[in-house]
């Protein structure tokens, strides 16, 4: 009898304190806040280029890693002479050091651009939950 | 300022003055819209500045025949679903649900004041479903009409009646077995 008086009690519509707010934010919160969103939102704009960077950094890293092991397995198959070789990596050392040092050595691809990549390419938690 | 006089300054041209009248008649409310899913004090602040960064940058997008407290909920939705998004992914590198996550953030959270019912309440509302959770916060909170949170999430009248049912319930049932 009491299980069911439980079971019928609308305790969200009865108990009104319930619709109330528990969280609070310190004094002056929503003056700082209005001030910080209002200043910087110009430079702030994220930029497509802001967007791809991750990304690239990403694929770059791939590319370099998949060029590594092509010249160190593959050399047969790529039909490259000693010269070439010789001539790429220079070339591809001069490129990484000039261009890409800041974005592929410094880049700490952390579980962040991970997460991102994976929210990007329309993979849900879900999925992996299923494949595991 | 109200809605209307932020889209004549905009129809103006004076964006800058409509995007400041934005954040001044909007911070508070999307804080606890976005707060409620969030729970934790920092995790809201960062994001919410998020979103105003991409109401900059949507405005010249925003089509004036539109409501645009729909329209700043809405970015502002989708920017919680986001983020919900790579919490669950964290949650899982971390091997932890991120209904957990949340109800350890709920616990520790020095800014929260409720009584251990409301506690439980919010802990409840992590356990469900994205968009129950967000149907639930909307219509529960902020007692909006179906049609407004129709047009925020663009889904259907009846579809969020179902959800908001499934919603409630779960959440009465939650609360049942702890009083």
């Amino acid at each position: 009898m009491e299980g069911m008086d439980k079971n019928k009690k609308d305790i969200l519509a009865e108990i009104t304190t319930l619709r109330q707010n528990p969280y609070t934010v310190p004094e002056g919160h929503f003056n700082d806040l209005k001030a910080q969103v209002k200043r910087p939102h110009k430079e702030q704009t994220v930029t497509l280029w802001g967007r791809l960077a991750p990304y690239a950094s990403l694929a770059a890293v791939f590319v370099s890693v998949f060029v590594a092991g092509s010249l160190l397995f593959g050399r047969n198959e790529l039909e490259i002479t000693q010269e070439d070789y010789f001539l790429f990596s220079e070339n591809f050392l001069e490129t990484y050091e000039m261009e890409d040092t800041y974005r592929i050595a410094d880049a700490e691809i952390g579980d962040s651009d991970i997460i991102e990549y994976l929210i990007y390419t329309g993979i849900t938690a879900e999925e992996i939950e299923i494949s595991e | 300022m109200t809605d209307k006089e932020i889209i004549q300054l905009y129809s103006d041209g004076r964006e800058e003055e409509a995007f400041n009248g934005i954040v001044d008649a909007y911070t508070e409310r999307l804080y606890w819209h976005v707060r409620r899913f969030l729970c934790c004090h920092e995790d809201t602040n960062d994001l919410v500045q998020d979103i105003f960064i991409k109401i900059w940058a949507a405005l010249p997008t925003f089509r004036k025949e539109s409501q645009l407290f729909t329209w700043i909920y809405r970015i502002a939705t989708n920017e919680v679903l986001n983020h919900l998004r790579k919490q669950k992914f964290k949650a899982l590198i971390s091997l932890d649900s991120a209904s957990e996550v949340f109800c350890r953030k709920i616990d520790e959270d020095p800014h929260f004041n409720g009584d251990h019912l409301q506690r439980e309440l919010h802990k409840a509302i992590q356990r469900l479903p994205e968009k129950q959770r967000i149907v639930f916060s909307l219509r529960y909170f902020d007692e909006m009409k179906y049609e407004e949170i129709s047009e925020i999430t663009d889904t259907t009248v009846g579809a969020l009646k179902a959800s908001y049912h499934h919603a409630y319930n779960k959440v009465k049932e939650d609360l049942l077995k702890i009083l």
